[in-house]
């Protein structure tokens, strides 16, 4: 097993942060889809971000 | 699916001729929705399902579209469903994100894959469906493991079940 795994075990087995974790990472996804409906030049900046990162060794 | 589509090719780059390179390997729900296109199916099946969308599925073969491609959504299996008569066909919260299992993730981080299909097989239990259904047998497997282990009250049942039915 990975140190990751046995890691995650432990909090994983922690209910309270599980809950915390799982919202606050789901959170930033509907924030994103949110900002998405709501810049109307998203799709622009999406590429040329991603132009940015494929740059960036 | 994706495996044979995507990575044999790969694998068995000198074997052009290959039946599992070939270019006319379908997952079966696109085959019906995109090649058969067939106007009616004479399935019944007199139930509410829940619709679950694999990983693979919404991200590698467009059976349904995800959030973050920022376009109308659609599902093929959604389409197919709706020619089942007597259907209701329920979609849970979250419904592009993933059941847990991805194959080897599941053996590798066993906590964290069983703790997320907990959470998968509670949202389609929340829409009150009666069975869960998808396109894909690893997704389905990996809930019913769940269901079964915690006696909950859903079953799982591949769409070409339903989509074959007469009940």
């Amino acid at each position: 097993m990975s140190t990751h795994s046995v890691a995650a075990r432990k909090f994983v087995a922690d209910a309270g942060r599980m809950a915390w974790h799982d919202q606050a990472l789901y959170a930033v996804r509907e924030k994103r889809d949110r900002m998405m409906e709501s810049v109307p030049e998203w799709e622009e900046l999406r590429n040329l971000s991603s132009q940015i990162k494929r740059n960036t060794p | 699916m994706v495996f044979v589509r995507e990575g044999y090719p790969h694998l068995l780059k000198d074997y052009r001729e290959h039946a599992c390179v070939d270019a006319r390997i379908w997952e079966i729900c696109e085959f019906l929705h995109d090649v058969v296109k067939p106007a009616r199916l004479d399935a019944r099946f007199p139930h509410r399902v829940s619709l679950h969308n694999s990983c693979h599925g919404v991200r590698r073969m467009g059976l349904s579209s995800p959030s973050e491609l920022h376009v109308p959504y659609h599902s093929k299996l959604r389409d197919l469903l709706a020619m089942v008569e007597g259907i209701e066909v329920a979609e849970p919260e979250r419904r592009d994100e993933c059941c847990g299992f991805g194959g080897m993730f599941s053996a590798e981080e066993g906590a964290v894959s069983v703790a997320m299909g907990r959470a998968k097989v509670a949202r389609h239990m929340a829409t009150g469906a009666e069975y869960i259904t998808g396109a894909d047998a690893s997704c389905l497997m990996h809930m019913q493991g769940i269901i079964d282990r915690e006696k909950l009250p859903i079953k799982t049942l591949h769409i070409v079940e339903i989509l074959n039915s007469t009940l």
